[in-house]
């Protein structure tokens, strides 16, 4: 498993109340190196999200960067912990990614909200991207 | 004077005193209901003791399950005030009734060039199946003219009515506001120039008394799951002149009075509009609710929770930066709102946290939403098992939300 799944998860395991999870996930959210505006249009927008979320990719020495934004600050703190993890990844490396691992380490459990807001889309477009990348190289 | 316990009346409610939830407190009620013991039991007593096709058995168990099925229809009748049974036509829920008439209603009167009215802020399910229909025939979806506290304006409404004008189709209540249209006047214009009306009746059902004639209306449809009935259930009330003149919608079985093999002749409404299997235990379920509404009184209802209302909307006035969307008259106790500066989104997911269910994002009304000039917002919807305890709570846990998101 990515060692910084390990990592999150620990923390996740350190907090006692939903808030301070919430808080943690906002802090995270709030440490996101903002997204240049240029960037939030609707060709980055995640579709199957109760709020907006833009991602994209940059292809920089055979690496696959992510920038993100949210305008809901409980989303982009999901999104800051997707680039936590994906991004500065390889394609070949992002293909040996497990993607289900989100609800194997068991955010669902962590928050209680009824559905990760759009988590899987941004899973999904994540993993597209790699793929491209992996078939081109 | 009302004997009913309002403010117990949530223990008639299994979902709600089960033990995981005895904590919550449930305002999403504009998206589906919670179902009392009388409805579950019911269902499964269909199920357990008399389970059988409709319309076809000889056996005594078919005839009981086809008497249960359709002692139903008149007490829909009687609920909705309609003159027959033979108007209220089962289908899957509200949106399955507003495909039924605009298909069915759409073959036989609609062609290149006519025009369907429809209000801006309708919900989704109720302008789509008119989009889809102008766009097959060719014809024009035009918007009816709303004032600025969300009402029709029967002014310019007035304006825009003539010969080409075909169906005008509007809500009873607003999904997002609760707010409620005078569906007389709007009736009254349209029949000037005999257009019938199409009511969307969704989010009026579980609130108001509903008199079909009354409205004038020619065809008026709402949602089993929002009135304490099961999900996959639905009514629509076809007037009359209507039920022979519009087109079967599906075809099959149960539907036809004589069959050859390249021809068939339909059998005659409501049955012509219910082709298949139908949902019988939900049906059956569906009046179940019905009648659990009308012993307790639509009306006593209705008295109940406008006095929720009030006491919300005053609690919720005095909440700091909130923009609550209202404009006309509430009929139902359905609340939207925007705080400034918290995400509609990250209000629903904190209020969860704090065992507060609430309805987030556009609602399915993305034209009220740009009507409005928001994304999206917060809504809280309530029932009459909701209680002013559980509206203190709820401000409560607001303010608790807004000092977490530090605004």
């Amino acid at each position: 498993m990515n060692k910084k799944i390990t990592e999150i998860l620990a923390n996740f395991n350190f907090f006692n109340s939903w808030e301070e999870k919430y808080e943690y996930l906002i802090e995270l959210g709030r440490e996101l190196p903002a997204l240049q505006q240029k960037y939030k249009i609707d060709n980055y927008l995640i579709r199957g999200c109760q709020s907006k979320v833009w991602l994209c990719c940059e292809y920089k020495n055979k690496k696959l960067y992510f920038y993100a934004d949210s305008d809901a600050m409980i989303t982009k703190g999901i999104v800051a912990l997707i680039i936590k993890l994906y991004s500065g990844l390889s394609a070949k490396e992002l293909m040996t990614e497990d993607f289900g691992v989100f609800s194997k380490i068991g955010l669902k459990q962590h928050l209680s909200m009824t559905r990760v807001n759009g988590l899987n889309m941004m899973l999904e477009t994540i993993k597209k991207y790699g793929l491209n990348y992996y078939k081109h190289e | 004077m009302c004997d009913f316990d309002f403010k117990n009346s949530r223990n008639l409610f299994p979902c709600l005193i089960a033990e995981k939830n005895r904590k919550t407190i449930y305002f999403d009620n504009a998206a589906t209901t919670h179902k009392p013991r009388v409805v579950i039991d019911k269902i499964s007593d269909f199920y357990g003791s008399s389970n059988s096709n409709i319309h076809r058995s000889a056996h005594g168990m078919g005839a009981s399950a086809t008497e249960q099925y359709e002692s139903v229809r008149s007490v829909v009748q009687d609920f909705l005030s309609a003159e027959s049974a033979e108007e209220i036509v089962f289908t899957s829920g509200a949106t399955d009734s507003i495909n039924l008439v605009a298909h069915s209603f759409g073959k036989n009167f609609i062609s290149a060039g006519d025009v369907i009215l429809v209000s801006p802020i309708e919900h989704h399910s109720n302008l789509i199946p008119w989009q889809m229909l102008a766009k097959e025939k060719n014809a024009v979806i035009q918007e009816i003219p709303i004032n600025q506290d969300l009402t029709v304006n029967l002014k310019k409404l007035k304006s825009l009515l003539n010969s080409s004008v075909k169906l005008l189709a509007i809500n009873h209540v607003s999904n997002v506001t609760g707010g409620v249209q005078n569906i007389k006047d709007v009736v009254g214009q349209a029949k000037l120039f005999n257009i019938p009306v199409f009511v969307d009746g969704a989010q009026a059902a579980a609130h108001i008394n509903i008199d079909v004639v009354d409205l004038g209306c020619d065809f008026y449809c709402f949602s089993g799951h929002k009135v304490f009935g099961p999900t996959g259930t639905g009514v629509l009330f076809i007037k009359h002149d209507y039920l022979e003149r519009l087109a079967p919608y599906r075809t099959g079985g149960q539907m036809v009075s004589k069959v050859s093999f390249d021809s068939s002749e339909w059998g005659a409404p409501p049955l012509k509009f219910e082709a298949g299997t139908p949902n019988i235990a939900g049906v059956i379920g569906l009046g179940e609710a019905i009648k659990f509404i009308t012993t307790i009184g639509i009306l006593n209802i209705s008295k109940y929770e406008m006095e929720l209302e009030s006491y919300f909307y005053e609690g919720l006035k005095k909440v700091p930066n909130l923009s609550l969307y209202a404009g006309h008259k509430r009929a139902a106790p359905i609340f939207s709102f925007n705080v400034k500066g918290a995400h509609h989104y990250d209000i629903a997911t904190l209020l969860s946290e704090n065992n507060i269910f609430v309805r987030s994002g556009h609602l399915c009304n993305q034209t009220l939403m740009n009507y409005l000039g928001i994304e999206g917002c917060v809504r809280a919807s309530l029932s009459f098992y909701n209680t002013q305890k559980e509206i203190d709570l709820f401000i409560d846990a607001l303010k608790l939300v807004f000092k977490f998101l530090k605004i």
